[in-house]
């Protein structure tokens, strides 16, 4: 739930700056941080580990840009190219060293069971588990990151430029963010792997996105349905006795396709039913105007006449002429021709004007 | 000595079976996506694979559910049918909201990845798949590879080719010009999925190989690296195809002298390799040259602004 | 098929290309509203309009490239789909990658796609016709040129030269003179003008002003509604100059 409320909070940024793949790439790429951390202290401490993550993760997205400036490649190769390569000598780091406690397959797609048991001593009394001290301690960061450089974050998100008129430096926080999104990333690894870091960094923030225009909405929207999705999927896997991670992706799927099909305003629902009104009123006036055109030539038009004209289905032409006879739009002559009403007239002119 | 190593490593190819079974296979499936990845990489689609890629894992867990065999086209089909579901769920994503592409290929990925532990770790908790059966995927076993697998893959990556081979002209167009190619009367939308198809079958294959994490540099690694020689597709085609041939014969190969390397990280760390020579040291457009270059040419007449290309590289727009 | 040469009248005497309430629609947007069109044959025909006008969006509805909301386009009185040879069209220079691996003569080829149909290969005729018409535009020198490699103006050449190889009566040309040099602007004008003599159509989205009464018989004054259309002399007036552009802003914000 924690490691949920800590990547929705950021992933809101992402999303906006669209730099969603950069955390993916990020949140693989820190494996072999961690794993040299490891290596190198030889246990796996809390400070080291996260280090490392971070400086890989600083690694990554330098490389990227390097990459991408040499205007040799675009960014999204780079991208596919930096973490796989980076990812690649961390797992064979991992499977090379038999000694390191970490599985090949929980890099992936962790192992958030075995968490609560990894408890933390102080001074021999047990003070919960370890990880929660350490993601409490994080969502206590991000939330004092985004809260202290909110202001900052939003003016770099949507105009760089004005971002740096006003002295501000969105490279730099840039970075920041990056920074937050490994040191998040390296936290979250352990219980719920590289790949779905990803699913609680985005995956609730794109589906917040779809709800509100507001940021700050966004950002406790996005948090809310990252612990939606983290608390259903637990019981989920409890349940049916599957991975917890896994589960916890799938249902943050979940919840963002409910999202998509029945948002209000920016649903498929809605915008089809949004659209196809649209369209068929835009129907409507092409038809009144087209009418508007051939009184002036003095010509006699009905259904098919205008099937024809318009190049429409003798059906849909039909549709049309009914529903505006229905609006008195138009109204029927003695030989069952069309003519425009002054309803009609209007309907032209507040749809042009 | 180290010579005689690695041609005894070389050797091992034509009598040690395993390894030749597991050069052959990587082998294909560098050739296939290296070949098809140029695609990917010129239509700006690079992640897209990825997410196909990650999208194809449920499919395999769905279709070892439903039919109880580890029979691998049977398994290959399933994942074939979730990528390309996945590659629609991205597309629709970024059509009807105003979610960008990178969020939307994140969902995906993420998503169907999730789905795909979540049946994984049902399979494995119903106790019908033992471990090395499934979660291979994830990495790829390559090592794993038997003649009947690679006979497999190969029929697979042969169907590629003749797909290519025969609408090379076409996807040219659609991939270059795509309204052009309309107004010529090519349903350049038919085209385009038929490619997105004929990718998701290199994805498949390398599915077996790699693993779902790294394919994606098995599309993009070896076609940047062919773009840094070649001026022509087909050129570029056949080179990248080399250069993915070359990486997973290479990386099999190193991987088999080390016990317990396995092959897909080797095999990626390979074609990122040829990628960064191919960077440094091609003559047209590599970073030595044009080290060299801008040397001479501030050489010859320094208050000339050096230009990177020699006519330098104009932008359209 | 019958190449219409100068001075030979087209028997049939259909416009090249005849518009009837032409209304498209993006997603809800209207981008031209009731257009009625008739395009004259063996003319330079400019369509001019600010941003946002449906410049561009006319040109591809003619082919087909758009879906259409209402109205009919007819080319020599038949559908577009079975009159693709005749049409040539030269999309907007911006609109593709020149990063592409591809020189200018594989480009120029892709013109003769269209003729070959499907699962035929370029051959030699292909890459000779190829190589004619990159020399008309004065490429002759530049035909394995990477396109990336080529001035902005030179890219523009390629594109007119596959045009050209498609051997059509009509052109459709979305802001071919659009940021080229001085040389190209020439090039292109130079061998349009000789296309006009020959009887083909020209039409051409241009977007300077200044130019249209030099270089163009014919103006369309588009501002998502026709605003006129007919011989630079009768439509190309101040009234209506103002008439299209008064409204930018409307149009423009959409």
């Amino acid at each position: 739930m924690l490691v949920a409320a800590n990547c929705a909070s950021i992933g809101a940024f992402l999303v906006l700056r669209q730099m969603a793949m950069m955390s993916d790439a990020i949140s693989h790429s820190v494996l072999l941080g961690i794993v040299i951390a490891v290596f190198t202290v030889g246990g796996r401490e809390t400070v080291p580990v996260i280090v490392g993550g971070v400086l890989a993760g600083i690694l990554t997205v330098s490389l990227v840009e390097l990459l991408y400036r040499t205007g040799k490649l675009k960014q999204d190769s780079s991208i596919g190219i930096v973490f796989p390569f980076l990812f690649a000598i961390g797992v064979i780091l991992v499977t090379q060293a038999g000694n390191v406690h970490i599985d090949a397959q929980h890099v992936l797609y962790g192992s958030i069971e075995f968490v609560p048991f990894d408890t933390l001593y102080l001074d021999e009394i047990n003070i919960g588990s370890k990880s929660l001290w350490v993601l409490g301690s994080l969502a206590i960061a991000n939330i004092s990151f985004i809260a202290i450089l909110y202001k900052e974050l939003k003016i770099s998100t949507f105009d760089a430029s004005l971002a740096v008129s006003v002295g501000l430096m969105p490279v730099l926080i840039h970075y920041l963010l990056m920074i937050m999104v490994a040191t998040t990333a390296v936290v979250a690894f352990e219980s719920v792997g590289a790949i779905l870091v990803i699913a609680f960094f985005i995956v609730p923030a794109a589906g917040a996105y779809l709800l509100t225009d507001k940021l700050s909405k966004m950002i406790l929207l996005s948090v809310s349905f990252g612990i939606i999705s983290a608390v259903s999927g637990y019981l989920f896997a409890i349940l049916v006795d599957v991975s917890i991670a896994g589960s916890m992706a799938t249902m943050a799927g979940a919840v963002f396709g409910l999202i998509w099909v029945f948002a209000p305003n920016r649903g498929l629902i809605s915008r089809w039913r949004r659209i196809s009104k649209q369209r068929f009123d835009l129907d409507v006036v092409i038809l009144l105007t087209h009418m508007q055109d051939e009184f002036k030539l003095h010509r006699k038009i009905d259904s098919s006449s205008i099937a024809n004209d318009l190049g429409w289905t003798i059906e849909y032409s039909n549709k049309v002429c009914d529903f505006a006879l229905n609006k008195k739009f138009v109204e029927m002559g003695d030989q069952g021709d069309l003519n425009l009403t002054n309803s009609g007239q209007e309907k032209i002119h507040h749809y042009t004007a | 000595m180290v010579l005689e190593e690695i041609f005894s490593v070389f050797l091992g190819i034509f009598t040690d079976y395993t390894l030749r079974y597991v050069a052959l296979g990587s082998a294909i499936l560098g050739i296939t996506s290296g070949a098809l990845g140029c695609f990917t990489v010129l239509r700006k689609q690079s992640l897209f694979g990825d997410a196909l890629s990650h999208a194809a894992l449920p499919g395999i867990g769905i279709a070892y559910l439903l039919a109880g065999t580890k029979d691998s086209l049977l398994l290959m089909l399933g994942a074939a049918v979730f990528a390309w579901f996945g590659g629609i769920v991205t597309l629709a994503i970024t059509s009807t909201t105003r979610i960008k592409q990178d969020a939307a290929l994140g969902i995906t990925l993420s998503v169907f990845f999730g789905l795909g532990i979540v049946f994984l770790t049902y399979l494995q908790s119903i106790g019908g798949a033992s471990q090395g059966g499934l979660d291979r995927f994830l990495f790829g076993q390559a090592a794993a590879l038997i003649e009947k697998d690679v006979i497999n893959l190969g029929i697979l990556a042969a169907g590629c080719f003749v797909v290519l081979i025969i609408f090379f002209k076409e996807f040219k167009i659609a991939t270059f010009d795509s309204s052009f190619g309309q107004s010529l009367g090519f349903p350049t939308k038919y085209l385009s999925a038929l490619l997105t198809s004929v990718i998701v079958v290199a994805v498949v294959i390398g599915l077996h190989t790699v693993g779902v994490v790294l394919m994606v540099a098995m599309l993009i690694a070896p076609a940047a690296a062919a773009k840094q020689w070649i001026s022509s597709l087909k050129n570029m085609l056949i080179l990248s195809a080399v250069f993915g041939g070359l990486s997973g014969i290479i990386g099999s190969m190193i991987s088999s002298t080390t016990e317990g390397m396995s092959t897909g990280p080797v095999i990626v760390i390979t074609i990122t390799a040829i990628l960064g020579i191919s960077l440094v040291f091609s003559p047209k457009q590599g970073f030595l040259f044009q080290f060299i270059r801008r040397r001479k040419q501030f050489q010859n007449n320094s208050d000339q602004i050096p230009n990177i290309s020699g006519k330098g590289k104009p932008r359209g727009d | 098929m019958m190449e219409l040469k100068s001075g030979q009248k087209d028997l049939t005497k259909t416009s090249p290309i005849e518009i009837k309430n032409l209304s498209v629609t993006y997603r809800t947007e209207p981008a031209l509203w009731n257009i009625d069109l008739n395009f004259p044959e063996g003319k330079m025909i400019a369509i001019v309009g600010p941003n946002g006008a449906g410049k561009s969006t006319l040109i591809k509805a003619i082919m087909g490239l758009v879906p259409i909301t209402a109205g009919k386009v007819s080319v020599y009185g038949k559908p577009y789909s079975s009159q693709r040879r005749k049409v040539a069209y030269v999309p907007q220079r911006g609109s593709v990658d020149w990063d592409f691996p591809t020189d200018a003569l594989d480009v120029v080829e892709m013109g003769l796609y269209g003729r070959l149909g499907w699962l035929r290969r370029p051959n030699s005729q292909t890459r000779d016709k190829a190589r004619e018409c990159l020399a008309k535009v004065g490429l002759e020198e530049y035909t394995d040129r990477q396109i990336g490699q080529l001035s902005g103006g030179q890219q523009q050449r390629v594109f007119v030269a596959r045009a050209l190889a498609q051997d059509p009566q009509i052109y459709l040309m979305d802001e071919p003179l659009n940021g080229v040099d001085a040389i190209t602007e020439e090039t292109i004008l130079s061998i349009l003008e000789d296309l006009r003599k020959e009887g083909n159509t020209i039409v051409m989205v241009h977007h300077d002003l200044q130019t249209v009464d030099k270089y163009f018989d014919w103006v369309v004054m588009l501002n998502r509604n026709l605003v006129g259309s007919g011989p630079i002399k009768e439509v190309f007036t101040k009234d209506n100059l103002d008439k299209t552009y008064r409204e930018k802003q409307r149009v423009s914000l959409g």
